[in-house]
């Protein structure tokens, strides 16, 4: 094989963690596989390390160790960004680069031709590894010609290696030490380590016969890798295609159609792409950069972030156009739009059977694209359904919650049903004095003479949080028929609800 | 007013995880709002009624003993029992309904209700007699929308017009329709009502603690626990006014509480209880057959003539059995003990009963109390009226062959052992109650591990947390774990505790299944058998009394002599001057960290002296101020004064310094004026002043009396804190007395059969203070040659070999049950293939052994005899098990061996710790020394000789971590290395790092203080030391 590279970007997470967060650069931070206390730390950092933080280490135990310990829960989407950008900085040297798909630090490059570039191997090497670190990242770069010999030691974490020869490459390799190589689950590695079997050349010295039955396939194979046999072609990667787009405009806009048709120039290319991938649009957010020289006082944003969402995902931009066409009407942007930036969430394309014939009267699909516009006239929340909760405050057994999915309905068969309390959006206080109960023939404002008083009954609760109640609830019946539910808080009386 | 109201169905702690007061504190307010009685139903247990009852007697409320039982529908009914015969009957109900398997014979076992215990209708029909049911509540059969099943209504004929429905109200919306149907129902059948409340606190202000206990009884946090709460805090015990104005439109229900109160005239008092009788020989009785053979083991013990203050006392003591009626209590124990030492079990009893001639003359004990000038009324006293509790030390690895013993003697119906209430600790409460209120994990995880066990948490704890305690969610934690610190989470087993009565137990008290398989358990914990006047007896396991047992065999074999305890020199120079250089690893009471440090300043010379160091060195005496004044007027440095010539007697013997509970019963009844019986419950009150200041009440009487007799009221005032400070932890000198015995003897023999001593100590394992690697270092320490596991040589347990020419006569060649890995399976597999081998394959093929336990085994070293290293013998063990097992292509492959490194004495030291737990080759240390020595830390042999005051700096192995309650914080370390011991204090504010408490190895710098050539290393910092050592250190770490 031609010479190729591995640049090896060690505890990427927790790089990437220290990118977003600054100011935690120089204190004990780890990565955790999750937030709980029982979660393994993966990665720390050298001053984490030197408190006797180690990865396999519990949270919990971590934190009784290093208590001024910072975590970070690892992400799969946030491994998957900081790839990809590894990605496209180093295709910035070379034209076939692979990521590795086991471990998310890797990327092996193709470094044939970069003489005419680079005047050596190592510049080449050098270049990349400044490059990484203006973004940010500590990496190490090995140029050799094995694809696991320039791995295996680039997790040495040396810098900038580069071989001359298979040879030396080799020698460099058998100094490796298992430890280093991610490659054996930590069972078969110790056992090694038990028989004095530590590095790469220790493993190479052992006699092939009775190595895979003694300690599995896993060392056989690392056996083979390391002694350079049946090595893999490096198998280039195209750099990935975000469902992004952006525009900076040359003069501002302020024209809702003329926004639209930007828009819709933006969005074809995403739907473009989506159809490629055999995949919809989901959702689609749209940052909009307003001119901040006629911001109007009062707003402190140059900015907007919208979200539209389809009534069902969209393969088409006539559907979200015409919901953006809805807010632009219902919630005018305050300046004058400079720039437009579009991200788009791909989901699946709906799969259904198509329908022959029109049976029911109800359209749901008719009704989602109702449900659609209510939102994006009104926002997000404005479309809510009720649930029932349990719990005896009549404010938490019934809630409004935002709407997800639209039911079919399940009409009851007619007929006499029980009597419904209907529960105001807010209590209404009642003019009674707080010291009595609204005994029969009490006159209360409002309402009328009390004639029939049913209660108290008490609901009292939440003494955990700042929200205590000590309620006295009853059914008070008026001269004219009302009954109403109320309530005594506080020394004062609150009309809950009505009984129809 | 119209009559007062008698709560019917109230629940306590005991209905664990639901009610949210203490039995005693439904009984105080029940008292306080002037209701003559209170009915303690708890759901499907008695547990709380003992309690209730004692607190119930001392303020004239009438208990009536009931339970809520869980039908199989899942709907309560209360049963309260109206006669003996009920009493028994609830009993019986609950045993069945928890499926003990008691009933039946044991035929079907103990067995787990998969929903927690349940009633049939059938079986509450065929128990109904001697019961009152109340039946009722939103929940109940009666209540339900089609009301009663037609198997719940066979109760109605069962209890004709013991049947009452129970309307209950607590201002709930939910409960009027249901109220509606239960009254429709009652109707129906012609049920009278009775009105009541569901009671499930004392007093309103206990409704977040009932809150709470329902979410982690639900496992639900209080946000998601919704209708699982109760919709408010109208479930206490109310006034007569309050509930009558519940009830203001049935006041005939509330008038028939008092007619079902009425009805139940039963009460805890009426249980008779009969001890078992023995089977005694034809015409004798059981005070006859007792006196025969106290004076049979009277003469025994006194070589024939028993002296006249020993008769006299025993005259006195036997009377007063005789009058008590409990003769046959001693003779049960007298039988165990006999059946013992027929069956070759070390035994020996402890506590209070080395109070008694009785028991001293019967073998029970081995202390003769006339010749020590023991209090008997500490154990046993007329005004007390309360049965003697005899504790049974039992060598551990025997004392299951005991219990059984008495299973088969008595059978498991009239047998069963005690409960252990298991109760909310500091850590527990912290890690429910902060998952109830939804705290984040680590939050709650991290505050329960800075928790101490036992103290509560103070506020340092909730800051160090994150949280104000002061405000917002911090101080809503810190009030319910306050709220729930010793409130009852479950049942387990106490260690040895037995019931045992003439009638089958569960006509006295339900017995439950318990969490350990095939156990069963009764309902009531020590203090209520107590409470009741029932008869105890204590099997408990002694891991000295193994060791002991043990070491005299290997004496007996190796060296032909046989001796037993009582051969024992009591003076013997050596050994005491063994003691006075605190050399006792693995003496009885006397290898602690503490003990240690006290032996060479008290220097022991007499078998009395190891009473007073046993008793000295306990948190009652250092918290009483008694330590230091003790140790001064034995030193010479201050005269030995008594405050009044007529205490001289009392406390001659401890120097003028009141050391035992017996020398404070006496000093209140020579100095006060205090009866006996009234001292020892000065003494009870003094064990019990934590929990309700009881101890306040004889204050007053003891100075003020003290002061007539012409008594220094500083003196006065000086022995009342005494008293207090005894309160938990104070030693009976009998008890102290009994320990000192097998103190004694476990020194004899560490002191001249090393050999033997630390063999049996190691095959006795786990027991004691220390790790095996520690034992091993110290008897390497003292010249004893440690040879190492061999399967050529080894056997199971560790053995003696003979070592001619070295300091001592035989070595000890560590046994196989050391090895990591190696279980009881293992150890048959050995047993059957005994050696000799002829190679490591002959071995692999005789024993049959898994591949893992013949790995165990070649990594810890065991197969170098064969000349193979470890690492040799791993690579050469797949092929001869795959052979073997034939299994594998490797068993006729070719399979060369490589040449692999050979360990370094280091990782050899390590590799023997990780899987042997020790090294019988060398201190971990060892090795590393150069490398500690150019940091500049000293060894700890080192450091023992510098001077007082010197700024040193050292590090050791942690083996001990120690926080004693009274030490106000401090914190001491035991830190070891290859020359020794060092002790480290740290103040509190040196443990700050946590690194003491998870450090493996520590480096500490600070300044030396010694005493009396007693040395402590006072930390100024702690700092990590960084080499190599892997996690195998292991700490033993005390309160």
């Amino acid at each position: 094989m031609d010479r190729l590279a591995c640049v090896e970007v060690p505890d990427l997470l927790l790089q990437q963690a220290l990118q977003d967060h600054p100011d935690w650069v120089g204190q004990p931070v780890a990565v955790v596989a999750e937030d709980r206390p029982l979660s393994p730390i993966l990665q720390a950092t050298s001053e984490a390390r030197r408190l006797g933080v180690r990865p396999g280490m519990r949270y919990a135990a971590a934190l009784a160790l290093v208590p001024t310990l910072r975590g970070q829960a690892a992400s799969d989407r946030r491994q998957d960004l900081a790839r990809d950008r590894l990605h496209r900085v180093l295709s910035a040297f070379s034209p076939a680069v692979e990521p590795s798909r086991d471990h998310p630090g890797t990327l092996w490059a193709d470094v044939r031709g970069m003489q005419r570039l680079f005047p050596s191997a190592n510049a080449w090497g050098h270049a990349v590894r400044e490059t990484l670190a203006r973004e940010g990242y500590r990496a190490s770069v090995v140029v050799g010609f094995s694809r696991f010999a320039t791995w295996a030691l680039a997790r040495m974490d040396a810098g900038v290696l580069a071989f001359r020869s298979r040879d030396r490459e080799r020698e460099a390799l058998t100094r490796v030490p298992l430890a280093r190589v991610p490659w054996l689950p930590p069972d078969r590695r110790e056992a090694l380590e038990v028989l004095g079997i530590a590095t790469l050349g220790d493993l190479l010295r052992v006699p092939r016969e009775g190595l895979s039955a003694r300690f599995g396939a896993e060392v056989e194979a690392l056996r083979r890798a390391a002694s350079g046999e049946g090595e893999d072609p490096l198998r280039p990667v195209p750099v990935p295609d975000p469902l992004r787009e952006a525009e900076d405009l040359e003069e501002r806009e302020e024209d809702p159609d003329r926004l639209l048709f930007w828009v819709k120039r933006l969005l074809d290319r995403i739907l473009g792409r989506l159809a490629m991938q055999g995949m919809a649009l989901g959702s689609l957010q749209i940052r909009w950069t307003l001119d901040d020289l006629l911001l109007p006082s009062g707003v402190g944003q140059a900015s907007c972030l919208w979200t539209v969402r389809p009534a069902d995902p969209a393969t088409r931009s006539l559907p979200l156009l015409t919901l953006l066409r809805l807010r632009l009407a219902s919630d005018p942007l305050p300046a004058p739009v400079v720039g437009l930036a579009l991200q788009a969430e791909a989901v699946p394309l709906p799969v259904g059977q198509l329908r022959l014939f029109r049976e029911t009267r109800r359209d749901p699909v008719a009704a989602r694209e109702v449900l659609a516009r209510l939102r994006a006239r009104f926002g997000e929340e404005a479309v809510v359904g009720p649930r029932l909760g349990d719990a005896w405050l009549p404010e938490e057994a019934g809630r409004w919650v935002p709407l997800e999915e639209l039911a079919p309905p399940r009409p009851r068969a007619p007929g006499p049903g029980p009597r419904v309390r209907r529960v105001l959006p807010a209590p209404v206080e009642l003019s009674i004095p707080g010291d009595r109960l609204p005994f029969p023939g009490l006159p209360v404002r409002g309402l009328g003479t009390v004639r029939a008083w049913k209660g108290p009954f008490w609901v009292s609760g939440r003494w955990w949080d700042d929200r205590e109640v000590r309620r006295e609830y009853g059914y008070l019946e008026t001269r004219d028929g009302q009954v109403i539910w109320v309530f005594r808080e506080g020394g004062r009386w609150w009309v809950q609800g009505r009984v129809e | 007013m119209a009559g007062a109201w008698v709560p019917l169905w109230c629940k306590s702690h005991a209905s664990l995880l639901e009610g949210a007061s203490a039995p005693e504190d439904l009984v105080e307010r029940a008292h306080a709002l002037g209701l003559p009685a209170l009915a303690l139903t708890d759901r499907d247990s008695v547990q709380g009624l003992p309690q209730a009852w004692v607190r119930a007697r001392a303020l004239g409320v009438r208990l009536i003993p009931g339970a809520e039982v869980t039908m199989e529908d899942g709907s309560p009914l209360v049963l309260l029992a109206a006669s003996r015969t009920g009493w028994g009957h609830l009993c019986r109900l609950l045993t069945l309904a928890w499926g003990s398997g008691v009933l039946d014979g044991g035929s079907s076992g103990p067995w787990k209700a998969p929903r927690g215990p349940r009633a049939s209708w059938a079986q509450v029909a065929v128990h109904a007699e001697g019961l009152v049911a109340l039946w009722g509540g939103p929940a109940s059969a009666l209540a339900r929308p089609g009301g009663p099943s037609p198997e719940a209504l066979a109760i109605r004929e069962a209890f004709g017009d013991r049947l009452y429905a129970l309307v209950t109200r607590s201002r709930q919306e939910e409960e009027v329709p249901a109220e509606a149907r239960l009254r429709r129902q009652a109707r129906r059948l012609g049920l009278p009502v009775v009105a009541g409340v569901e009671v499930l606190y004392d007093d309103p202000v206990r409704r977040p603690l009932q809150d709470l206990l329902t979410a982690i009884r639900h496992q639900v946090p209080l946000e998601a626990a919704g209708r699982l709460l109760r919709a408010n805090d109208r479930h206490a015990l109310w006034s007569t006014e309050v509930f009558r104005d519940l009830f203001a439109d049935d006041p005939a229900a509330v008038d028939r509480s008092r007619e079902v109160a009425d009805r139940c005239a039963f009460s805890l008092a009426d249980l008779r209880y009969r001890y078992p009788v023995e089977r005694l020989p034809e015409g004798a009785t059981t005070a006859s057959h007792l006196r025969d053979r106290t004076w049979e083991g009277a003469r025994e013990r006194h070589g024939g003539r028993v002296p006249d203050d020993v008769r006299a006392q025993l005259e006195r003591e036997l009377a007063l059995i005789e009058e008590l009626d409990y003769g046959g209590y001693f003779l049960t124990m007298h039988e165990i003990v006999r059946w013992c030492r027929q069956q070759g079990i070390l035994c020996q009893g402890r506590g209070s009963a080395a109070n008694s001639a009785v028991c001293y003359c019967l073998g029970i004990t081995a202390v003769d109390p006339v010749r020590m000038g023991l209090l008997f009324e500490r154990f046993l006293s007329r005004e007390r009226a309360e049965p003697p509790d005899i504790d049974l030390d039992i060598a551990h690895h025997r004392r299951e062959e005991v219990i059984q013993h008495v299973y088969r003697t008595y059978g498991r119906d009239r047998a069963a052992m005690v409960a252990n209430v298991v109760r909310f600790r500091p850590r527990s409460a912290i890690r429910e109650a902060g998952k109830a209120l939804g705290l984040p994990p680590l939050v709650v995880d991290r505050m329960a591990r800075l928790a101490s066990h036992w103290d509560p948490p103070e506020d340092d704890l909730y800051r160090a947390a994150g949280l104000d305690p002061q405000t917002g969610i911090g101080r809503v934690l810190r009030d319910r774990v306050q709220d729930l610190l010793g409130v009852p989470r479950h049942l387990s087993i106490h260690p040895g505790g037995f019931l045992l009565g003439h009638d089958p137990v569960c006509d006295l008290v339900p017995i439950q299944p318990a969490a350990m398989e095939g156990r069963t358990v009764i309902q009531w914990d020590k203090d209520d058998v107590e409470a009741l006047g029932l008869f105890k007896v204590d099997l408990l396991g002694l891991g000295a009394l193994t060791q002991v047992d043990l070491c005299l065999d290997l004496v007996r074999h190796h060296r032909g002599l046989d001796l037993d305890l009582s051969r024992v020199p009591p003076d013997d120079p050596a050994t005491f001057e063994m003691l006075c250089r605190g050399d006792t690893v693995g003496v009885f009471q006397l290898e602690s960290r503490a003990q240690m440090a006290t032996l060479p300043r008290l220097r022991p010379r007499t078998w009395y002296d190891l009473v007073i160091e046993i008793s000295i060195v306990r948190p009652g005496p250092i918290a009483g101020q008694m330590f230091h004044p003790y140790l001064r007027r034995r030193q010479g440095l201050e005269p030995v004064e008594f405050p009044h010539p007529s205490l001289r007697p009392v406390l001659e013997k401890t120097l003028g310094v009141p050391l035992f509970q017996e020398q404070v019963m006496r000093l209140a009844v020579v100095a006060a004026d205090y009866t006996p019986g009234e001292a020892d419950q000065l003494r009870r009150d003094m064990a019990a002043w934590r929990r309700g200041g009881r101890i306040e009440a004889h204050r007053d009487r003891l100075i003020s009396r003290m002061i007539q007799k012409g008594i220094a009221p500083e003196f006065a005032e000086r022995v009342f804190q005494q008293i207090r400070g005894f309160g938990e932890y104070g030693f009976p000198e009998s008890h102290a007395a009994s320990f000192a015995l097998i103190c004694q003897a476990t020194a004899w023999l560490r002191r001249h059969f090393l050999p033997e001593f630390i063999c049996a100590l190691l095959n006795a394992q786990p027991m004691g203070f220390y790790s095996v690697a520690t034992i091993v270092q110290d008897a390497r320490r003292h010249g004893l040659e440690v040879r190492p596991v061999d399967v050529r040589h080894s056997d199971w347990d560790c053995t003696l070999e003979e070592t001619p020419g070295g300091p001592h006569p035989f070595g000890v060649r560590m046994g196989l049950r050391l090895v990591q890995g190696l279980g009881p399976a293992h150890r048959k597999a050995l047993e059957a293939a005994p050696p000799p081998y002829s190679s490591l394959e002959d071995f692999v093929d005789r024993t049959g052994l898994p591949a893992g336990a013949l790995e165990a085994l070649a990594r810890a070293g065991a197969f170098e005899g064969f000349g193979l290293s470890r690492r040799e013998a791993l690579w050469a063990l797949p092929p001869l098990v795959a052979r073997r097992n034939q299994s594998l292509p490797l068993a006729g492959g070719r399979d060369t061996a490589p040449e692999l490194p050979p360990l370094s004495t280091f990782e050899t030291l390590t590799w023997d710790h990780r899987h042997a737990g020790h090294s019988p080759r060398g201190h971990l240390l060892e090795p590393l020394r150069p490398l500690l020595r150019s940091r500049g830390l000293l060894a700890a042999a080192e450091v023992q000789r510098q001077p007082d005051g010197a700024e040193v700096q050292a590090a050791g192995l942690v083996i001990c971590r120690q926080r004693p309650v009274n030490a106000g914080g401090v914190v001491f370390l035991t830190l070891e290395d290859e020359t020794g011991f060092l002790n480290v204090v740290l103040f509190r504010e040196v443990q700050q790092r946590p690194l003491w408490k998870t450090a493996a190895l520590l480096g500490v710098s600070g300044r030396l203080q010694v005493q009396d050539g007693v040395a402590h290393l006072v930390a100024r910092a702690l700092f990590p030391v960084d080499l190599p050592l892997p996690a195998l250190v292991e700490s033993r770490d005390w309160r």
